[in-house]
């Protein structure tokens, strides 16, 4: 948890929070793990990297942004 | 009208001016009185001062979601009925944020949203798709259902009344119920008793058939517990549909707006959770796992099995056998549409409503006309659905209750917003994200889908 708490997630870059930012990356890799299932699925190649990369990834982005705000 | 100072109860939604100040501090008192008491204790005060969850079961519970759960036990036997209380499960962390909003927060949410995230995500894609058009288009279903369900059932008892004719009867029927609502608290209490005892009937009625059938118990339980799905694509789809599909903006927003029509204050915020339990879930678990047990044992390794509604219920009317059983399913099946049709009818009243940015006014002509607007799907009793309309809503739906989930999640966590009352558990967040993330992907899915690459 230390290591989380070196960003804020509340910080605005650009138009939104950090946090909002997030939920966009997540969106991102749930596209990216669902796409890599599809070529699973239909027996082409390529498909368990991209599965692999976009479970993984949603997986950081939740535990990350489940973070509530700090006091 | 003198509110005391300690009640923290002034109601912040003009549903809630007509309750009388002394019954909302009487409630307050009453809960703080069974608070310290062990939870069977406080069940009865629960269940008789709650009222939005039972009101958002019934509009959960509506021809989709029972046609789902035919089509499941029909094709699948029990192996499915754990998808019913993942999707339950999963839905809740979203809706006690809605309690929160409603409680402690204490604003209309969709005004906050717009404040915070904009007109577009508040005003539209909340408001206008999530609320007015699900209640206008998924009418249609219900009508259609409902009114072929009263001429299945004055055709058991011998007697003809065909849709063509019935239809008035099922309008005036749910107009009726759901205009009660605006008038005062005791319109509002009469409503939510009616949901709560049709969703009994539904409940005893599906009951009553499940004992005429009888049920594979071993199976039941280990379709329950043991997570099973067909293999490929067919199963990712199955589980994301329908875990997704249980609770969605609508029932988020409807149960956030009903407990600021009941005036519902900080010291309800434990009522407002257990409602979610009893009256929500509950029902929702009970009526889910009796459907798909009763086609389970009846239509399901019987071939083919049908895939609307009507077909699925005419299919297992012979197969009851009894008379008194056949009543049971067609009253029960009943309830199903016309709860929701009220429940749509009061949903389209506040979308409208938070989509103009108008004060509603229970007594005046506009709130009305809204909450009549479902009933345009009275066409739908002799005319097709409105297949192409559908097909728009159900796919601005797809993609946008993600979106929708996004601004609640980010509401929540809003110091801005909710101050001290933000939420300070790492599990609840997680909770709220897991859901999102289905919704994710079931806006992803679609365009899959459309691109040729799902399935």
């Amino acid at each position: 948890m230390s290591k989380h708490a070196r960003f804020d997630l509340e910080k605005t870059i650009g138009p939104m929070r950090i946090r909002a930012w997030g939920l966009v990356l997540n969106l991102i890799m749930n596209v990216i793990a669902l796409y890599g299932l599809t070529r699973l699925l239909s027996d082409s190649s390529g498909g368990w990297p991209l599965l692999a990369l976009g479970v993984v990834g949603t997986v950081i982005c939740l535990l990350v942004l489940a973070r509530p705000v700090s006091n | 009208m003198s509110r005391p100072e300690d009640s923290g109860q002034s109601p912040v939604y003009p549903l809630a001016e007509a309750i009388p100040s002394e019954v909302l501090d009487a409630e307050a008192r009453r809960l703080e009185e069974v608070s310290h008491k062990p939870l069977p204790m406080r069940v009865p005060t629960y269940l008789k001062l709650g009222g939005p969850g039972f009101m958002g079961a019934a509009l959960t519970l509506g021809a989709g979601t029972l046609t789902a759960a035919m089509l499941s036990g029909a094709q699948f036997g029990y192996k499915t009925l754990w998808i019913s209380w993942v999707a339950i499960g999963s839905g809740l962390f979203m809706m006690a944020a809605m309690a929160r909003f409603t409680t402690r927060g204490r604003f209309r949410v969709i005004e906050k949203q717009s404040e915070r995230h904009g007109w577009l995500i508040a005003r539209f894609l909340t408001a206008f798709v999530g609320l007015v058009s699900v209640a206008v288009i998924f009418n249609f279903g219900q009508v259609a259902l409902g009114t072929h369900l009263m001429e299945s059932l004055a055709g058991a008892a011998g007697v003809s009344f065909p849709q063509e004719v019935n239809w008035p009867l099922y309008g005036i029927l749910t107009a009726w119920i759901a205009l009660s609502y605006g008038r005062g608290g005791r319109g509002v209490r009469a409503v939510e008793t009616f949901m709560k005892l049709a969703l009994l009937v539904m409940i005893v009625s599906f009951g009553a058939c499940l004992l005429v059938v009888g049920i594979d118990w071993p199976a039941a339980l280990r379709g329950l517990l043991v997570p099973w799905l067909p293999r490929g694509a067919e199963g990712v789809d199955l589980f994301i549909a329908s875990s997704a599909a249980a609770i969605g903006v609508g029932d988020w927003v409807f149960f956030h707006y009903a407990g600021l029509a009941k005036g519902w204050g900080p010291r309800h915020e434990g009522l407002a959770r257990v409602d979610l339990l009893m009256g929500l879930a509950l029902p929702f678990l009970m009526v889910y796992f009796v459907v798909v047990s009763v086609f389970a044992a009846t239509l399901h390794g019987a071939g083919a099995a049908p895939t609307t509604a009507v077909e699925l219920s005419s299919a297992l009317i012979p197969l009851l056998g009894e008379t008194v059983a056949e009543f049971a399913f067609l009253i029960g099946f009943l309830a199903v549409p016309i709860t929701t049709t009220v429940a749509l009818g009061i949903v389209c009243a506040v979308g409208m409503h938070e989509t103009f940015g108008w004060d509603p006014d229970v007594r005046s002509w506009r709130w009305k006309a809204c909450v009549l607007m479902p009933q345009i799907a009275l066409l739908g009793a002799f005319l097709p659905s409105p297949l192409t309309l559908i097909i728009v809503i159900a796919a601005f739906l797809a993609l946008s209750n993600n979106i929708v989930g996004w601004s609640f999640f980010l509401l929540l966590n809003d110091v801005e917003v909710m101050g001290a009352n933000r939420s300070k558990s790492y599990l609840w967040n997680l909770g709220i994200l897991l859901q999102v993330t289905l919704l994710n992907c079931v806006a992803a899915m679609w365009i899959f889908n459309r691109l040729g690459l799902w399935g």
